[in-house]
């Protein structure tokens, strides 16, 4: 035995320096993030976790009176900001703020391909007598505006104006301005790193709050400070999950230590087992780090709750071993083996199934906990022999489950007949079980947040409705593009339903090179010598240089490229609708105010095209979530049920170690459903895990190996204590998963302890 | 899009040192420092001046020529353009206003949105500051016998890409009457003015036009 604990050590020593020089610990939640199904939405939730949206901030200055923002102070804060380490743009939104030399330099050369979707019927009104003297009579209106330094660069290339075609639609927005609620004023503003780079965001966070304390200390003005976007959200969340790691981790480690030494009430029994839970949480940590490359904190929070289950089966080898004398306690641990082994299996089961129910993280947890319990079965079965020592012969005073036996044995028909009554109860109210269907309502925690988000919002100037619009997808660019201009046509058509109010697509911005060669020829064959001196005539009318201006000379030019926009002041205003990767491109056209149905129905003879709205997205995994569930939840207990009828081969001994955890789960259903309360697919995972844990209480109660049904169940509550007190602390966290998590699992395993001694006839009493 | 502020800006902060530099008593430099010139420009009342405006530009065979009234007073001024046709701008506090009546386009907007250099160089000249102006603009200041000649020569990359020089001349014991303004494509602006009336019964025309300046249109 000596050398198993000189190797114990060794290896215990090895997997600690292999972990501080391996393991890789994250705490952002992209890695929990939900991710969808098909490739559109996988490349969608990745552009939300990482795209230039993500790392957009929307910040509201409110006026704490009735009083106007004063412009200058968002004017002084503006350009502060734009100081701050990581920010890289900051803007007030509605506001025309393009660059103008970059959008004169990108686009009038590129006016005879750009000038319009439908260049037949624009050239049809452009092109005729009538409307060559409008035009001329446009520009030199414009040549008299404000922006005559411009629009004299730009009719020098494109005397007709062509390259400003598309950007009439733009117009309106300097009236929205003038709308605007003078008490409130947004600043959009773009970091450099990604909203989920929590380090960068909470530093930048803590700058923006800081230095509109100073400015609005200064300045004198009452007036307070709100931001919103997914670094927010991330950093919110990144630092409630810390919370509750830590908070977790240190009350379950204490609270289990605590528990332990009042139950053996022995410091050795206590280090050894410490020890045992430290090799099995290196493994743990190690065997994760192998397989996803990084493990996430909020694994070692859920994982946190291992140690409760884990620390199980060194109890119960502990309970048996210490009542027996010395020389018989390698015998005692071997004789309960095969129960631990089946328990540990069935508990396996569970966690298995859920890394199968489909929410990204919990595969994770699946993989730590799997090893978890491998492990220290393992070791409790080949290790923990070796520790024990020549103590003298001892057994846990839990009095309640001595007297709590007692009792059942003693009114063991009456008990049962309660717990039938109950079942009847249960099972008439099951059917009133709710579940939600809405996924924001897992999250109550971010509630707050979240009106936030939408008071900020509602203070914008755009009509965009947030979360809702048309996603184009195809294989490059070009393919996308061209979706996209067949999607206008029927937005437009929309539009003169009343069904639209507005849209926002990539055009006038960018056009596929398909249409910009379309209108470049189209143009070519129009400009006959006819339309040139119709022109010049019409030039003359309104006095302007038919020297300069004479000759319609639309030389070909390279399409203009998303490459090229990208490469210019211009990016800022499309790079939100457009998500490239290698084999797949989205365009997202934002809408106003429409109906969902009308646009659900216009693209469905339309691949690539679809209406999508965020909300639906979420509820549909929610709903996808459940079904996942509510699977893995059949199946695992399936296997389980396999499990233990290969063990038994026969059906009611199996029905006997699995009822206590069935009924344990149908109570807790039935209470949701008499509570009102609604029910998620974390709820079926909790169940899942409840029936896994308690299964080994059925097993041990019904196997009873050492022959001692009081010494048996003296090992389960203590087992028990410590399941439910490791889940019952994920009460405390504020991430309602936690909690729902420790609600179910901490209750089941109470209620699955207790009805053992009712359900499970025990002969040698 | 076309119609963004940053044009409208670099047109506006001719127009404005042309409203701002109006009301300078040319008295002044024949006897003061710049710095205590520039120190009382800002007007304590509503001044109304009359202007005729020529533009030679080379995209128009001639030289066009507008004509209105200029309403200058403490924190902005007012441009009502009445002919050949109505058209009304303004700039007040650091906002910029644009109304034209006929084609029924409006703009609003700050006047940092185009460029904050520019707007704090045009602020400066509106309180007086010149140490913020010789920021942006060499300054020359030719005092002749009868006549004075104020050269405004931008130093700002994005201001002089488009503005060459403003030049702003008059006679001694009298206001500003001529200002030139030179655009680095060749063209040319040129404005005389003359002041019509001051004083606070010019009010309410100016509460009226910034009325429907600010109007939702």
């Amino acid at each position: 035995m000596e050398w198993r604990r000189r190797w114990f050590y060794i290896a215990l020593i090895s997997l600690i320096a292999s972990i501080i020089f391996t393991a890789n610990f994250k705490t952002d939640i992209s890695a929990f993030f939900i991710a969808g199904d098909s490739a559109e939405e996988i490349l969608l939730a990745n552009e939300m976790q990482s795209g230039a949206l993500s790392s957009r901030y929307i910040i509201s200055i409110s006026s704490e009176s009735e009083a106007a923002v004063s412009s200058a102070f968002t004017s002084l804060f503006k350009s502060e900001l734009a100081n701050i380490e990581g920010i890289i743009d900051v803007w007030i939104p509605g506001k025309n703020t393009v660059p103008v030399p970059a959008l004169q330099k990108l686009y009038a050369s590129h006016a005879s391909q750009i000038y319009s979707l439908e260049p037949e019927s624009y050239l049809n009104k452009l092109l005729t007598e009538k409307g060559l003297q409008s035009r001329a009579e446009m520009l030199k209106k414009l040549l008299l505006s404000p922006q005559a330094s411009m629009i004299k660069k730009i009719a020098l290339q494109d005397p007709l104006l062509l390259s400003l075609a598309g950007f009439e639609s733009v117009r309106s927005q300097f009236k929205d301005v003038i709308k605007k609620d003078q008490r409130f004023q947004n600043l959009i503003l773009q970091t450099e790193a990604a909203g989920l780079d929590i380090k960068r965001q909470k530093r930048i966070q803590k700058q923006i709050k800081e230095l509109f304390s100073d400015l609005a200390a200064k300045q004198g003005c009452k007036y307070s400070l709100a931001m919103t976007g997914v670094p927010v959200f991330a950093v919110h969340t990144q630092q409630l999950m810390q919370g509750d790691i830590t908070r977790v981790s240190i009350i379950s480690s204490i609270l289990i230590t605590l528990l332990f030494i009042w139950i053996f009430r022995s410091y050795k029994a206590l280090f050894w087992t410490a020890l045992l839970m430290v090799a099995v949480v290196c493994s743990a940590v190690l065997v994760t780090q192998l397989v996803f490359g990084y493990v996430h904190g909020i694994t070692l929070a859920v994982g946190s709750t291992l140690i409760g289950i884990c620390i199980d089966y060194p109890i119960h080898a502990l309970v048996h071993s210490q009542a027996v004398t010395a020389e018989r306690r390698i015998d005692a641990i071997s004789r309960i083996w095969p129960s631990m082994m089946l328990g540990g299996l069935t508990t396996l089961v569970g966690y298995v199934a859920l890394g199968f129910s489909g929410y990204p993280g919990f595969q994770q947890i699946a993989v730590y906990a799997g090893t978890g319990i491998l492990v220290s079965l393992l070791l409790t079965r080949y290790i923990l022999p070796a520790f024990l020592g020549n103590e003298k012969t001892s057994r846990p005073k839990l009095v309640f489950a001595e007297r709590w036996i007692g009792f059942c044995l003693r009114y063991r028909l009456l008990l049962a007949i309660f717990v039938v009554l109950l079942l009847g109860l249960a099972w008439s109210n099951i059917s009133k079980l709710r579940w939600i269907e809405d996924m924001q309502q897992l999250t109550p925690e971010l509630d707050q947040l979240k009106e936030n988000d939408r008071m900020i919002r509602s203070r914008m100037l755009s009509s965009i409705e947030p979360g809702r619009f048309v996603l184009v997808s195809g294989i490059d660019i070009e393919s996308a593009l061209q979706k996209a201009e067949r999607a206008y046509q029927k937005l437009d058509a929309l539009k003169v339903k009343g069904e639209l109010n507005e849209f926002y697509g990539l055009y006038p911005w960018l056009l596929s090179a398909k249409q910009q060669k379309i209108n470049f020829q189209t143009l070519q064959s129009r400009l006959d010598d006819k339309i040139r001196t119709n022109w010049k005539t019409a030039l003359a009318e309104y006095g302007l240089s038919v020297k300069k201006l004479g000759q319609l000379d639309y030389p070909e030019t390279d399409f203009i490229s998303l490459a090229e926009i990208f490469d210019s002041p211009v990016k800022r205003f499309i790079e939100n609708q457009v998500v490239v990767s290698e084999h797949r491109v989205l365009i997202m056209i934002w809408l106003a105010k429409h109906q969902p149905e009308a646009l659900q129905h216009a693209f469905l003879d339309m691949p690539g095209v679809q209406y999508f709205s965020q909300r639906d997205l979420l509820n549909r995994m929610a709903s996808e979530y459940q079904q996942r569930a509510q699977i893995s939840l059949l199946i695992g207990l399936t296997v389980i049920v396999l499990l233990l009828l290969l063990r038994y081969r026969n059906l009611w001994v199996t029905f006997q170690a699995l009822s206590p955890a069935i009924i344990a789960a149908f109570f807790i259903l039935a209470g949701w459903s008499l509570t009102g309360q609604a029910v998620s697919f974390l709820h079926l995972v909790g169940f899942l895990l409840a029936v896994a844990i308690c299964v080994d209480y059925g097993i041990f109660y019904r196997e009873n190996r050492s022959g001692n049904i009081v010494l048996t169940y003296q090992a389960m509550a203590a087992s028990m204590l410590t399941s439910s007190v490791a889940f019952g602390c994920l009460a405390i966290a504020n991430t309602s998963a936690l909690q729902t998590l420790a609600q179910v699992v901490a209750l089941g395993v109470i209620v699955g302890f207790l009805l053992c001694p009712v359900i499970i006839h025990h002969t040698n009493e | 899009m076309y119609k963004t502020t940053n044009q409208f800006f670099v047109w506006s902060c001719y127009f404005l040192v042309s409203g701002v530099l109006i009301v300078m008593d040319s008295a002044a430099y024949a006897q003061a420092t710049l710095e205590s010139v520039l120190a009382r420009m800002k007007p304590q009342t509503v001044i109304k001046i009359h202007y005729r405006e020529t533009r030679f530009l080379e995209l128009l065979d001639q030289p066009w020529k507008g004509s209105g009234y200029f309403y200058v007073f403490p924190d902005g001024m007012i441009k009502e353009q009445w002919y050949p046709q109505r058209q009304v701008m303004a700039v007040k506090a650091n906002k910029l206003y644009y109304f034209d009546p006929f084609a029924d386009v409006r703009y609003q907007g700050e006047m940092e949105d185009a460029s904050g250099g520019q707007a704090i160089a045009f602020k400066g000249l509106m309180a007086g500051d010149v140490k913020l102006l010789q920021k942006y603009f060499q300054i020359e200041f030719q005092n002749q016998k009868k006549t004075w000649i104020l050269t405004l020569i931008p130093k700002q990359s994005e201001l002089a890409e488009q503005l060459s020089r403003i030049i702003i001349s008059g006679t001694v014991n009298q206001p500003v009457n001529k200002i030139e303004v030179f655009l680095t494509d060749g063209d040319q602006h040129v404005m005389e003015l003359k002041t019509e009336d001051q004083g606070n019964q010019l009010n309410t025309k100016v509460e009226q036009l910034l009325a429907e300046l600010q109007s939702k249109g």
